[in-house]
């Protein structure tokens, strides 16, 4: 469940401050899969790095499964980020040179939880999850952009999140290879998975149960 | 573990310039290691000479062209001259050795017997322990001081045993006490030089050598057991205390008619020149490939994490915290100055080890575990300042920006 309210975001910009997001009040249910949508330059990065938990907010309150987001040091966001987020981005967002493997493997590295074993195993069941078990040993470099963000779904699902952040998810793909990506989601929404997705594309919007429109910083 | 295979992961890709770095390094540092042994080495030779007893005195070299060609007469020509000056006035002694060969725990190492002024002259070469007291004539074991490597686990007040080859090869076993030592680097006087140019470093040498005293038991004693030779054919002779100039001048002009001598400031002045000659020259490639790698540490280090900002903006994503990042590009640069100084290290130690064995000659220089400070010390300043420039493009370059960079691309 994430829980926001009144959140307020500026940026310096020479002398002057921009005010970027103005009172934003949210909440994003577990379960729900929900498109923000809006023109470029309206603050719709802003609130997903915000969420995410890679930006700072100056007001407001941000709670992610009740826990208050603000205060809080940067290991302990990391650790946060690490157990409750799932990260899918426009342009992959993934090791070219390491194997897939690896690349799905990757937020494990920085949890205790499992041992080497443990973890090519999550790995696997990620990617089998994904469709792409077999591309598991082959370089991300050699990938389709379609397989690249099928990989970058499994990192995104290995640690089990309470969300998934997908900024732009198919902004680098063709429409068929959107579709598959988007059918993906859905599927991992059926299964429960909270999904929030951050486009400019109404076709993609239209995937999710709930849309909400960001435009000059302010919900509307 | 998962930690150190992710590092490995990632620094593997910066294999071979890190294993180019470590070479040279390495290399720089070892090479820095010797010039700065040399002048420890010349340093401590001039710590030894510098007392008041050589402070007033000349280093004589016999003629060699003047000498007979049969050994024993020339033994009998060098010994003339040496009896000659010190039948002067205002000559205090003349300081000098006789030496012979011996066995100790099956190596061979060198004998010596100093009379009253070798000891004055060379006072500060004992660490530990006493130089000789006045034996009765009833005491059977001689006095010694040692001195060598081999003799490291021999303590004060213990009594050793070594073999003496007589003159048919027979070999006898004597037992001497041991009243004083002389602790690494082992300097032990050394008259073998014969030259204008003869600096502190000439004096000394480093060996395993047994020091007796010279009286009359001793000599009577070692006499019977071993060949004993004299010191080449140079040696101090020292002036008293209120030898006038007309007194010296007498001296020396003897020494100028049977062979050539040498002033104690002509000596401190002939090191001065091979400091600055022969160490500051030697010193200047060491110096130039320590800065070298130096330079190229830091251009590593700030390329490396340039190039390696997306893939950190990867781990921030997946959960690493922007310290621990930090700290991955931190450990790939310090790592290569890490393992140069543990070559280093490594390579003070063998090399102190092959000393104690005997194994490796020694070779004027001076390598013991302080070296080793040099090697921590050059560590710890490299790992800090290659790390500025990183630690700056790291903090200006947030994931944030990072990740909106790429996309614009």
């Amino acid at each position: 469940m994430i829980e926001i309210s009144k959140l307020n975001k500026y940026y310096q910009i020479g002398n002057s401050k921009f005010h970027a997001l103005k009172d934003i009040d949210l909440d994003i249910k577990d379960g729900e899969m929900l498109a923000v949508t809006g023109k470029s330059g309206a603050g719709k990065s802003t609130l997903m790095n915000i969420i995410g938990l890679l930006d700072s907010y100056d007001s407001g309150s941000l709670k992610i499964d009740g826990v208050e987001a603000s205060g809080l040091r940067d290991s302990r966001l990391a650790k946060l980020r690490n157990q409750k987020i799932g990260f899918v981005m426009q342009d992959f967002s993934l090791l070219e040179h390491k194997s897939v493997l690896m690349n799905v493997m990757l937020p494990l590295y920085f949890n205790n939880k499992y041992n080497f074993r443990e973890m090519k195993k999550l790995a696997m069941d990620a990617l089998k999850k994904v469709g792409i078990t077999e591309q598991a040993s082959k370089k991300v470099n050699q990938l389709s952009g379609g397989q690249k963000q099928r990989v970058a779904v499994a990192r995104a699902i290995i640690n089990e999140p309470s969300f998934i952040l997908a900024d732009e998810p198919t902004g680098a793909l063709d429409t068929q290879t959107s579709a598959e990506i988007m059918a993906l989601f859905k599927n991992l929404n059926d299964d429960g998975k909270t999904i929030i997705i951050i486009t400019h594309d109404m076709n993609i919007a239209d995937f999710c149960q709930r849309k909400i429109e960001i435009s000059d910083g302010r919900l509307i | 573990m998962k930690r150190l295979h992710l590092f490995f992961s990632s620094f593997s890709q910066n294999l071979f310039s890190s294993l180019m770095l470590v070479v040279i390094t390495s290399v720089a540092l070892i090479s820095v290691q010797n010039v700065v042994g040399q002048y420890r080495y010349i340093n401590h030779s001039k710590y030894i000479i510098d007392n008041e007893y050589l402070k007033n005195s000349d280093y004589f070299m016999v003629d060699i062209s003047s000498l007979p060609l049969e050994y024993d007469k020339q033994l009998e020509y060098s010994n003339n001259i040496r009896e000659n000056l010190s039948a002067f006035d205002g000559v205090e002694g003349i300081a000098y050795t006789q030496n012979s060969t011996a066995v100790y725990r099956s190596t061979n190492i060198n004998l010596s017997m100093y009379n009253e002024s070798m000891r004055k002259a060379f006072q500060k070469q004992l660490s530990e322990g006493e130089w000789f007291q006045s034996q009765t004539e009833t005491d059977d074991i001689p006095n010694v001081v040692i001195c060598g490597a081999i003799f490291d686990d021999i303590s004060i007040n213990s009594n050793i045993t070594i073999k003496l080859y007589g003159n048919n090869h027979e070999i006898t076993e004597q037992t001497v006490h041991v009243i004083g030592k002389i602790a690494y680097p082992y300097l032990s006087a050394d008259y073998n030089t014969i030259s204008e140019d003869v600096s502190a470093q000439n004096f000394l040498v480093q060996a395993n050598i047994v020091i007796f005293d010279d009286n009359k038991q001793t000599r009577d004693l070692l006499d019977k057991h071993t060949i004993l030779s004299s010191l080449s054919f140079s040696y101090f002779v020292l002036y008293k205390t209120d030898c006038t100039p007309s007194q010296k001048e007498k001296v020396r002009d003897y020494m100028d008619s049977t062979g050539s001598y040498a002033e104690y400031d002509k000596i401190l002045h002939n090191t001065e020149k091979e400091v600055k000659e022969n160490i500051v020259k030697e010193m200047i490639t060491p110096i130039f490939l320590l800065i070298i790698s130096t330079v190229l540490l830091i251009s590593i280090a700030t390329l490396n994490t340039y190039k390696k900002l997306r893939e950190h903006t990867i781990y921030y994503l997946c959960g690493c915290s922007r310290k621990i990042s930090f700290g991955y590009l931190f450990c790939e640069i310090s790592i290569i100055t890490l393992v140069a100084t543990l070559i280093n290290i490594v390579y003070v130690s063998y090399t102190i080890s092959l000393y104690k064995s005997g194994q490796m000659g020694y070779n004027k220089s001076i390598v013991d575990y302080n070296n080793i400070f040099l090697s921590i010390a050059y560590c710890i300043f490299t790992v800090l300042i290659t790390m500025i420039l990183p630690f700056l493009v790291y903090r200006k370059n947030t994931p944030i920006e990072i990740y909106r960079r790429n996309r614009h691309d």
